[in-house]
């Protein structure tokens, strides 16, 4: 659909008035959306992912699973969804700023799982094989937390894995 | 040209010469020169990903996801507006997915604080102490959708990525850059028309 020229105040060049607006718009913004804190940190370990030729899992859902008498007992449950995985995993704080992680991928395979966790300036990464697609990682530090799956079955391990999108565990 | 808007294009060069140097860096291996980029062009993603109807997990997730997407194929991108254009399009289009597959967030969602665990969720309004503020949150809400969003995002943005991220959200072309577009037409003519805007 053609529409005729429009002549008017949408035409007209922008002025300080639009500025200023403009800048009022984003002071709204900033009270009542802010930008998570933590954004910025979460970006910058994304960035590290490292393998650029794995497939991205993109986060799923993320529910809380059940919240004991205590937080520390707060288990949450994070699934992430690619086109050829799903990838599962619980979390279960185990007090000391420790994490207790339990998951699986489906469908079973045999994989390892690799679980880079801290922050963008200092993390620790580690690793398990599993047949069945099950694994745990039993005593973890909290921070953000990316997982890694290399496939074995494939033969080339670190051509056809899947990397999860960063979350804080 | 008077020596305000002298500044604002010397400003705006140097800040387009450095994600120019970052992006270059970055190419070359050096993925830490992209932290600065992530503090410069984070806002304006993480306004592209609520515009978009995503709640607050989900905005996140898909601002990292973007940015992960970046590193597969900083090499396609040529130039820093081209780059802030790519990123404002691949947020949009991680955000659809998300979509897809999940109830939109409606405007009520994002005009009471979702995140918040309390029983009532408060309004936006009660956090805008200013007069001034509550007027233009108000009038800004009776902007079609479309607008809201579009409008959201550029007042982040810098004037000369204007028309790139309305291109990028895929708007017509003209709706913001060099001109004002209609949206931000209709949003002067309500604030003009308002006591307390136009007194200013």
């Amino acid at each position: 659909m053609s529409e005729p020229p429009v002549t008017g105040p949408a035409d007209e060049p922008l002025d300080a008035w639009d500025d200023r607006i403009l800048a009022e718009l984003d002071a709204v913004h900033e009270i009542v959306d802010p930008m998570p804190a933590d954004l910025d940190e979460r970006a910058r370990f994304a960035l590290r992912a490292g393998d650029l030729d794995f497939e991205i899992s993109r986060l799923y859902d993320l529910s809380v699973a059940g919240a004991g008498a205590r937080d520390e007992e707060t288990t949450r449950t994070v699934t992430f969804e690619s086109h050829t995985l799903t990838i599962m995993v619980t979390v279960s704080d185990i007090g000391g700023g420790r994490r207790r992680l339990e998951g699986w991928v489906a469908p079973p395979d045999e994989v390892a799982v690799e679980l880079r966790v801290g922050a963008a300036t200092r993390e620790e990464s580690f690793r398990v094989d599993t047949e069945n697609g099950r694994f745990v990682f039993a005593d973890v530090p909290s921070g953000l937390a990316q997982f890694h799956v290399h496939r074995a079955s494939s033969g080339l391990p670190d051509i056809t894995g899947i990397v999860t999108s960063p979350i804080a565990i | 040209m008077d020596a305000d808007s002298t500044h604002d294009v010397d400003a705006r060069g140097a800040r387009s010469e450095r994600l120019g140097d970052c992006l270059s860096r970055a190419k070359n291996g050096d993925v830490t020169a992209l932290d600065a980029v992530v503090s410069e062009l984070n806002p304006l993603l993480w306004r592209v990903a609520r515009s978009q109807g995503l709640l607050a997990e989900d905005a996140s997730d898909v601002v990292q996801t973007t940015w992960m997407e970046l590193v597969r194929h900083m090499h396609a991108i040529r130039s820093p507006l081209a780059l802030v254009g790519w990123l404002v399009a691949a947020t949009r289009r991680e955000a659809w997915r998300v979509n897809a597959r999940r109830r939109k967030a409606t405007w009520q969602d994002i005009t009471t604080l979702d995140d918040q665990a309390g029983d009532e969720p408060e309004p936006v309004e009660r956090l805008l102490t200013a007069e001034r503020h509550r007027i233009l949150w108000r009038l800004f809400a009776r902007l079609p959708e479309r607008c809201r969003a579009l409008l959201s995002v550029i007042a982040k943005a810098d004037r000369p990525d204007y028309a790139a991220i309305s291109e990028a959200l895929d708007m017509p072309h003209g709706s913001i850059g060099p001109t004002r577009g209609r949206c931000l037409a209709k949003l002067r003519a309500l604030l003009l028309a308002d006591p307390v805007w136009s007194a200013e």
